[in-house]
C-alpha cells in the first residue's frame, strides 16, 4: 500500500496554493523542524521529476511553473498551456494539464488548490493520464 | 524549485509577457465579437500569426508587438523594477485569497495584478456566463453569490468593482 502526502510548492504563490504528491517519502524531520523545514524535507514527484529531467528541458519547465503561478493567481492562460482534462461522469474531481514544449504536468483539483500528481512528456500522454487518475484515486481513498 | 530561481529565470518572464498578450488578444477578440480571421485581416498577418499569438507562443520582434497592441487600441507599458528589491518584496508577500459576499452590477477583469481592466455591460454578462458554463456546465442558471465565489478559483479572474 503507498504512503502518500503532499508537499507545498513554494516557487508558487498566489490565491491558490500548488502542492505535489510524495508518495512513499518518509523524511527524517527533527523535534525541532518547524512547518516550513519540515515541507522542504519532504520529496514530490515534481521534485524527483525535475531531478531526473535532461538539462535542454529545464527551461520549458519553468515557463509551465510561470502558467502555475498565473493559475495560482486567477490570470488568464492560453488553452494550450493549461486546460481541463475531459474526465468520466463518475469522477467528481477535476483534472488539469500544464504543457509547454514536450512537457506535461499533471494535476488534479484540491481545496483552494491544485496538487501536482504526475510530471510526464508529450509521446507518452495516455499513460500518464491513467497514471494520474489512478494515484488520485488511491491518494482521495487514503484520506477515508 | 527555488522561487528565487524561478523569479530569475528569463523563462518565467517570458511566459508572463506571452501570456498577457494572449490575454490582452482574446478579451479584444470578445469585446468586438470577432473571430481570429477578422483579427488577422485587420492586423494584416496570417490567421496562422494570430493563432500563434492565442496560443501564448508569441515571441516575435518587439515592433510587432507595438504593432499589435497599438492596433487592439492598447498601450504597451513595460515597466522595470530592482530584481533584488523585488524578490525581497516577493518574499514577505503574502497572497489573500479574495472573498464574494454579494453579486454586484459590475466587475473588474484581472488580466494582470498591475493592470485591471474594468468590464461592465455585455462583456461582463458573457464572462460571467463563460466562467459559469465552466463550473456547470449543461446547466443556465444564473450566478449566485457561492457560485460567483467559487468561480474566482478560475484563471480568469473577476472581482467586485465597489467604487
Amino acid at each position: 500500500m503507498i504512503t502518500f502526502d503532499i508537499k507545498q510548492i513554494t516557487a508558487v504563490k498566489g490565491k491558490q496554493t500548488f502542492y505535489q504528491l510524495t508518495i512513499d517519502d518518509f523524511p527524517a524531520y527533527n523535534d525541532e523542524d518547524d512547518e516550513n523545514q519540515r515541507n522542504e524535507k519532504k520529496k514530490g514527484v515534481l521534485d524527483w521529476y525535475e531531478e531526473e529531467l535532461e538539462v535542454k528541458y529545464q527551461k520549458d519547465l519553468h515557463m509551465i511553473y510561470a502558467y502555475m503561478q498565473r493559475v495560482a493567481n486567477n490570470q488568464m492562460v492560453a488553452g494550450s498551456k493549461y486546460h481541463e482534462l475531459s474526465r468520466p461522469k463518475s469522477d467528481q474531481i477535476k483534472d488539469f494539464e500544464f504543457k509547454h514544449g514536450d512537457l506535461r504536468v499533471y494535476a488534479f483539483q484540491a481545496p483552494g488548490g491544485k496538487i501536482i500528481a504526475v510530471g510526464g512528456y508529450k509521446n507518452r500522454q495516455n499513460k500518464d493520464i491513467n497514471r494520474l487518475r489512478s494515484l488520485k484515486q488511491q491518494y482521495l481513498d487514503s484520506l477515508k | 524549485m527555488e522561487r528565487e530561481a524561478l523569479l530569475r529565470s528569463r523563462e518565467y518572464w517570458l511566459a508572463h509577457i506571452q501570456q498577457d498578450l494572449y490575454a490582452m488578444m482574446e478579451q479584444y477578440l470578445q469585446q468586438n465579437s470577432l473571430k481570429r480571421k477578422d483579427l488577422a485581416e485587420k492586423l494584416g498577418v496570417s490567421k496562422g500569426y494570430v493563432s500563434q499569438i492565442l496560443q501564448g507562443n508569441f515571441d516575435h520582434k518587439l515592433s510587432k508587438l507595438v504593432d499589435i497592441s497599438l492596433a487592439l487600441n492598447k498601450i504597451p507599458l513595460l515597466t522595470y523594477q530592482d530584481l533584488d528589491a523585488y524578490i525581497q518584496q516577493d518574499k514577505i508577500w503574502e497572497p489573500v485569497p479574495g472573498t464574494v459576499t454579494a453579486k454586484p452590477v459590475q466587475y473588474i477583469l484581472v488580466l494582470n495584478n498591475a493592470h485591471p481592466v474594468e468590464i461592465s455591460g455585455e462583456l461582463c454578462k458573457q464572462m460571467e456566463g463563460r466562467l459559469n458554463r465552466r463550473e456547470n456546465p449543461g446547466q443556465t442558471k444564473g450566478t449566485t453569490p457561492q457560485n460567483w465565489a467559487r468561480l474566482t478559483s478560475y484563471n480568469a479572474d473577476i472581482q467586485p468593482n465597489f467604487s
